[in-house]
């Protein structure tokens, strides 16, 4: 189970920090009596095994906690962005049959919300420090986390739990109808946190940067990777994800050894860090992944920390990295692409055309993924799991629906999505879903999203429209709409108005028209 | 300059969504993000003139309106409290 791995590295390391953030630190023996307690706590709350518990919180100690706390009361954890609008929270917390998640009073006014929406009753452990007392309103009970204190600190007995138990559920964007919700097991959990550590070489000396928040995929080397390996994983906090400066300063001071982020966090801190005035001699790897990273970013990036390994990590979260590559230190800058490297130790990958055929070397076509760290499934998704997932000669693979070729230096090549999937900042967003709730406005005709480039800073959404015949275009009323159900990286910054569209030679709109119209603007 | 700052952040920035005063905190509370610290930034540049160093683009100097008034009084390139 994973939280044997915080057992075996309070045994061997218990006074090493496994989690830092700000100011604090927190032992793995003290991160093993806590989350024993926190456990107890669950159980005498009625979490039993199986049961899915949230946890919506904003980067802080107490997640770690919450997260091991939680499985140790042989519950799956469920992560939820807090700036997820209620409609998605409610759609969450009814799709797992929630009834607890671990928060925090920030998160009041939607977690009251969501309980009213389903009319179910809600508790919610609050993390909130200044919190001492239970309060209980509207169908809410808020236990505050020192409740925990009145239990024993050692470890809970829950019997019958084994690996293929759901360790956690990772949602992914998806706004209209349900959302998609990646299964995890402890036995998947735990491939990927042992293939890390043996890939990356993470020992108990190792000072890992977690940039990511818990609801991303990425999260997991920080969460599960680094107790397996004894290691302590530093907790950006939110503000300094902001703020480069403080971020590159936090790397110096926790003398990071591996950083672990999407690209943006680094355009970031290239651009507006001041790395070049840091100490970062403790740095030995910085691992990139979530979407790709031009090539002439990768130079620069290698040209301001030459002595440091810098690795492209491909994976969707759906298998949880499956390849990675070292990016050699001649590459130019010039590429048109960085190469996703080789299929990880234990996983295998096929690349398939429109026929399930597969294709020559230097071809295109989808890539199938079979890996020990994939999923068990989507969340009570029957059709959906029967979708997409295909056997091959006895082997489960999952269909990415990503387009990949393999070159012929062996290497393997991402060549963007087959559907409409884009990402903004490594976050998913499902392009027809947006589209659609554009298109329920009574003023809009047609509608295209796609993502535009700004610059260093990153992407943002667009959206285009034709509007039905004589209307006007309400954008506030549109963007309000979008905002009541999308998360915010997935709204439009702005809507253009177009007489037609661009279209390709089959007549379907041609997005990467609009998208080089805006990138020119 | 401290009613343009809190004119630009609330209208252009959290397109009136909410109200802020100069003494709100901006940054650990979550009402600007990356983006929006950015776009604060390059403001401030153009309406004084000069670059700001990515150094001193921290949570002390840039936490709130009030702050931000400091430290580029601090710098001498405002004369307003």
């Amino acid at each position: 189970m994973l939280q044997d791995n915080i057992t075996r590295s309070t045994v061997r390391y218990p006074d090493s920090n496994a989690y830092r953030f700000l100011d604090r630190s927190m032992t793995y023996q003290q991160l093993d009596r806590e989350s024993n307690r926190l456990s107890r706590l669950l159980a005498e709350l009625g979490v039993s095994r199986g049961d899915r518990v949230g946890i919506m919180l904003n980067r802080c100690m107490e997640t770690p906690l919450a997260v091991y706390a939680i499985m140790k009361a042989g519950a799956a954890f469920v992560p939820m962005d807090p700036d997820m609008p209620i409609a998605r929270v409610s759609s969450l917390v009814q799709s797992c049959e929630m009834t607890l998640i671990v928060s925090t009073s920030a998160q009041r006014e939607t977690l009251l919300a969501v309980a009213h929406d389903l009319n179910t009753p809600l508790v919610v452990i609050n993390c909130e420090i200044a919190s001492l007392a239970e309060t209980s309103e509207k169908g809410c009970s808020f236990i505050p986390l020192s409740a925990a204190q009145n239990f024993d600190h050692s470890a809970l007995s829950v019997m019958g739990t084994s690996p293929s138990d759901i360790a956690y559920i990772m949602f992914t964007s998806g706004s209209t109808g349900a959302p998609k919700g990646i299964v995890h097991t402890h036995e998947s959990g735990n491939a990927y946190a042992r293939r890390s550590v043996k890939q990356y070489g993470i020992t108990s000396e190792d000072v890992i940067g977690n940039h990511a928040p818990l609801h991303f995929d990425i999260s997991t080397m920080g969460y599960l990777s680094s107790p397996f390996a004894g290691a302590c994983a530093v907790i950006i906090p939110d503000a300094y994800t902001r703020l480069p400066a403080s971020m590159s300063q936090l790397m110096e001071d926790e003398r990071m050894t591996i950083w672990y982020s999407v690209p943006f966090a680094i355009i970031q801190l290239m651009s507006r860090g001041g790395l070049e005035s840091r100490n970062l001699e403790a740095l030995r790897w910085v691992l990139y992944g979530g979407e790709p990273f031009a090539a002439r970013h990768v130079r620069a990036l290698m040209d301001r920390l030459p002595a440091i390994r810098i690795s492209n990590v491909y994976g969707p979260a759906e298998v949880n990295q499956c390849t990675y590559y070292t990016v050699p230190s001649d590459i130019t800058g010039n590429e048109e692409s960085i190469s996703i490297g080789h299929v990880c130790e234990g996983s295998r990958v096929l690349i398939v055309d429109d026929q399930d055929r597969q294709i020559k070397r230097g071809e295109t076509g989808e890539l199938l993924i079979a890996s020990p760290t994939m999923m068990q499934g989507y969340y009570r998704r029957p059709e959906l799991n029967r979708a997409c997932f295909q056997e091959v000669d006895g082997v489960r693979y999952y269909r990415s629906r990503d387009l990949a070729s393999r070159g012929l230096d062996g290497l393997l090549y991402y060549h963007g999505r087959m559907d409409q999937q884009v990402k903004i900042r490594g976050n998913r967003i499902e392009i027809d879903e947006l589209e659609n709730l554009v298109m329920q406005d009574p003023a809009v005709e047609e509608a295209a999203a796609y993502a535009v480039s700004a610059g260093t800073e990153g992407e943002r959404v667009e959206v285009s429209v034709l509007l039905t015949h004589r209307s006007e275009l309400d954008t506030k009323r549109v963007l309000d709409q979008v905002a009541a159900v999308f998360p915010s990286y997935a709204r439009p910054e702005k809507i253009v108005v177009r007489s037609e569209f661009p279209r390709t030679t089959s007549g379907k709109i041609d997005r990467r028209k609009l998208a080089s119209d805006a990138n020119v603007r | 300059m401290k009613s343009e700052l809190v004119k630009f952040i609330t209208e252009q920035l959290l397109n009136n969504s909410m109200t802020i005063d100069a003494e709100r905190e901006l940054l650990v509370s979550g009402i600007l993000d990356s983006l929006a610290v950015m776009s604060l930034v390059a403001y401030i540049e153009k309406s004084i003139g000069k670059p700001i160093p990515p150094l001193d683009v921290t949570l002390d100097n840039f936490s709130s309106v009030n702050n931000i008034l400091g430290y580029l009084k601090a710098q001498g390139l405002t004369a307003e409290i």
